[in-house]
């Protein structure tokens, strides 16, 4: 079909931004239910030999402040790209995407400091369910990281072939948004954590 | 570059291209193709999960017999021409599986939404027809898998379709809960991305792609229960996906999220503490619950399209029915706990579930009388779209008032995992989301293949079917009242459970006669998409969209400038009005001028469609939906 439609109405979202809205509320659901399951499993006063508690590796919060760099960086990334600063934007990107790539190796970290405390995710000791829970939390965050990550390396390259512009804000503003879910999640995610020990 | 010239670069990229086989009939991204190959799928799993039914009902209603055809057909699971005990699990569980997922959640509402959500709307194809795409391949893989399942060494999953742990965990405990499982669990996994991405891409379509004029209140209710059912999906099939891990994780991990150190004749009891089956039945029946509605809402969404048009009259209270399916979608997530009054919840927390489960009753009762409110006096024409939604209500009604005993947490002590639970939900979600379902084919074949249906042939595959469904599915009732267990193996051996032999031989009687009406869908269907009649345009005389389009169905699905809306989808029979209907399309100009007021300016007051493309619309919908402005 060689013919060209008329115009249609115009979208007031870009439908890839309003599917990344509603593809957050879905996994916002995936780690309420995980976390619900950790608050439903966590035992009682008299049952507390079932549970071991641990504190948290500090790689985890090293993570944080990791990932609030990465924000603010990617804060900015975007400010530059709708003020059409080029080079700082192409900067900026590829800061978050190492802060990000740092963020990962943290919590790599975290996870060896967990082994080394005999803390595995297939338990040596079946009390230990405590911190299959927190490997599962921090493996499904890590997994939702690493998507992030591939939508900032896309954005990195596509900045440094300088496509992010004023005029073309859709994927710099879904990497943003996207990023700063992530983000907050984290530090959500940690302070449960950290509190519900 | 301004955005319009975008958008005119975006679409001449996007309609140059040649279309081949694969492109237009294997990973299609038409919204119309997609809906066709989710409809067909469907319907061979649907058959799948019938034949099922009907293996595990003749083991009921003949235990003692032997069919030489089960040995040829089943091969070691049809020993001397009996159901193996496992395998008989195994087809309940499958049959469910099948059923609730497959058929009436991805058959029913991929079919439907992806059809009618573009052309009912007035959009060219979904937000992303990509991840449409993806949709239905995920869909098609998760059924392979499904299927595949079936034909392993150790048979399929058979931990009924909850898979509740510990016996869906402990591969020890049944056969089917070894490889089968595993499979279960993959192919669940891989459905709830399939639904995922779908679901996702239906909100985003009717929230941001309507056409001019088609502000929310005015969409037909047919996208208003699809766009619920999305919203349902989105928020608790995540959730189903935490439980399904965690299950996987206990199953090949050995950890204990859900296993405890119970005993195990043989092994001794387990090394794992402090895990909670429990904690499992909440996890999945918070997906469970709003899964129920998932099922059911398109359904009666199409269902008060087919009612409005066949019998010629407004739906009876358009805003009420949008806002009980509001309430039942927003009460469906805070009910899950009457699945599990039995595990020992405390009873004041059963109270407020069951206090919650009775106040799903409201709304669904006002659709309920509005449906046959809809229907008095209506110049009703009795197509099979037409009969198969009566048939919904029916059993809409009947399966909904046996909810409300079951949503008492005293009488479902007596009634749980009884066949009462099995009628109830069978009429109310399975005979009434089905009936929905052929209601939507059989109204919608034209559009989705250009051709019609045999009348007749739907005549008959009703009545078969209606009938047999009450035949199968009412006796159940008493069964379950007396205290009759669902999926047990033989009641013969039970002298309390012998009496109901015969009624069991009705159950299967029936059964049979309903599997074999479906033969009179099924030619009609596959006769009918090469050697039907040519439909016409308009064959309902419909006031909404989709009967705008051309009959052949075209990329991009208008030739020409998308039609502008000027009214609600429901405006049969207006008294100023010549012909019955009034197509949403057709400007106002015969709209009867009434004598101005004094003071008033007399000059003709143009009608202005309302923009689609305002900042809120969507709040500015609920707000006119409550009457708020």
């Amino acid at each position: 079909m060689n013919k060209k439609f008329p115009k249609d109405p115009a979208f007031a979202v870009a439908p890839s931004k309003f599917n990344l809205w509603l593809f957050m509320l879905a996994s916002s659901m995936l780690f309420a239910a995980v976390v619900s399951a950790f608050i439903v499993h966590h035992p009682d006063a008299e049952k507390k030999d079932a549970w071991t508690a641990f504190d948290l590796p500090i790689y985890f919060l090293y993570s944080m402040f990791v990932v609030v760099a990465s924000s603010v960086t990617i804060y900015y990334a975007f400010k530059m790209a709708k003020k059409d600063e080029i080079s700082a934007n192409k900067w900026l990107n590829g800061i978050t995407l190492l802060l990000g790539i740092v963020f990962c190796y943290s919590q790599y970290m975290g996870w060896n400091q967990l082994v080394s405390l005999g803390l595995t995710f297939v338990n040596s000791r079946p009390e230990d369910i405590s911190a299959s829970y927190v490997y599962v939390i921090t493996a499904l965050h890590v997994a939702h990281v690493l998507g992030g990550i591939v939508l900032l390396t896309i954005c990195w390259i596509q900045s440094l072939r300088l496509n992010v512009h004023k005029k073309n804000l859709t994927l710099m503003s879904i990497t943003h948004t996207y990023w700063h879910f992530v983000g907050l999640l984290w530090i959500l995610l940690y302070l449960f954590l950290y509190f519900a020990k | 570059m301004s955005t319009a010239a975008l958008h005119a670069e975006h679409d001449s990229h996007h309609h140059d291209h040649k279309e081949s086989f694969i492109s237009k009939y294997v990973f299609s991204m038409d919204h119309k193709m997609i809906s066709r190959q989710f409809l067909i799928t469907g319907i061979i799993m649907g058959l799948v999960g019938m034949g099922m039914s009907l293996l595990f009902r003749l083991q009921l209603a003949w235990p003692d017999e032997q069919f030489g055809i089960l040995e040829t057909l089943l091969g070691k699971w049809g020993k001397d021409g009996k159901i193996d005990p496992n395998f008989y699990m195994g087809l309940v569980t499958i049959h469910g599986t099948i059923m609730v997922f497959y058929v009436l959640t991805a058959g029913l509402s991929g079919t439907f939404s992806n059809l009618l959500i573009p052309l009912q709307l007035g959009a060219r194809d979904m937000a992303s027809p990509f991840m449409n795409m993806l949709s239905y391949w995920f869909f098609f893989l998760s059924s392979a898998v499904l299927l595949t399942s079936i034909f392993v060494e150790t048979g399929p999953a058979s931990a009924g379709w909850t898979v509740y742990p510990p016996l869906s965990a402990l591969e020890k405990a049944v056969p089917g809960s070894g490889l089968g499982m595993t499979l279960w669990l993959v192919a669940i996994a891989l459905f709830i991305v399939s639904s995922l991405l779908g679901g996702i891409n239906y909100i985003s379509t009717v929230l941001n792609m309507r056409t001019k004029g088609m502000s929310m209140n005015r969409m037909p209710l047919t996208i208003w229960a699809f766009f619920f059912t999305a919203i349902l999906g989105v928020l608790s099939f995540p959730v189903l996906l935490g439980a399904a891990l965690f299950l996987i994780f206990d199953r090949s991990f050995g950890t204990s999220f859900y296993l405890s150190d119970i005993y195990l004749e043989g092994v001794g009891a387990l090394e794992n503490i402090g895990g909670s089956p429990v904690l499992y039945q909440h996890l999945f029946w918070f997906l469970g619950h709003p899964e129920v509605y998932i099922i059911l809402m398109p359904a009666l969404g199409i269902t008060s399209e087919v009612i409005s048009t066949n019998a010629r009259k407004p739906i009876f209270g358009y805003t009420a029915m949008i806002i009980s399916l509001m309430g039942i979608s927003i009460l469906s997530f805070i009910v899950w706990g009457h699945h599990m009054f039995i595990t020992g919840m405390n009873p004041f927390l059963g109270s407020v579930f069951m206090i919650l489960t009775l106040i799903i009753a409201v709304p669904s009762a006002v659709k309920a009388f509005n449906y046959l409110a809809t229907l008095w006096r209506g110049n009703l024409r009795f197509t099979p779209a037409m009969l198969f939604s009566i048939g919904l209500v029916s059993f809409f009604i009947s399966g909904g008032l046996t909810g409300i005993y079951l949503g008492n947490a005293a009488m479902d002590i007596q009634l749980h995992d009884s066949y009462f639970v099995v009628a109830h939900f069978h009429l109310v979600m399975g005979s009434a989301a089905i009936f929905g379902m052929f209601a939507g084919i059989y109204h919608w074949f034209p559009k989705m293949f250009g051709k019609m249906m045999n009348n007749t042939l739907g005549y008959f595959h009703f009545w078969f079917t209606f009938i047999s469904a009450y035949l199968v599915f009412f006796p159940m009732h008493f069964m379950g009242l007396a205290g009759v267990p669902r999926r047990y193996y033989q009641f013969t051996l039970v002298k309390e459970f012998d009496v109901w032999m015969d009624v069991n031989k009705l159950i299967t009687i029936a059964a049979i006669m309903g599997g074999m009406a479906q033969v009179f869908f099924l030619w009609n269907f596959f006769y009918s998409i090469f050697k039907g009649k040519k439909a016409t345009q308009n064959p309902w005389e419909s006031n909404t969209l989709e009967w705008t389009t051309p009959v052949e169905g075209i990329h991009g699905n208008w030739p020409g400038e998308i039609p502008t809306v000027y009214r609600g989808p429901h405006e049969y029979s207006r008294p100023d009005r010549e012909s019955d209907f009034f197509p949403q399309h057709l400007p106002d100009e015969t709209a009867p001028v009434t004598a101005p007021q004094e003071g008033e300016q007399t000059a003709p007051t143009e009608v202005v469609p309302q923009e689609t493309v305002e900042s809120s619309v969507f709040f500015a919908a609920i707000k006119r939906v409550l009457g708020l402005s």
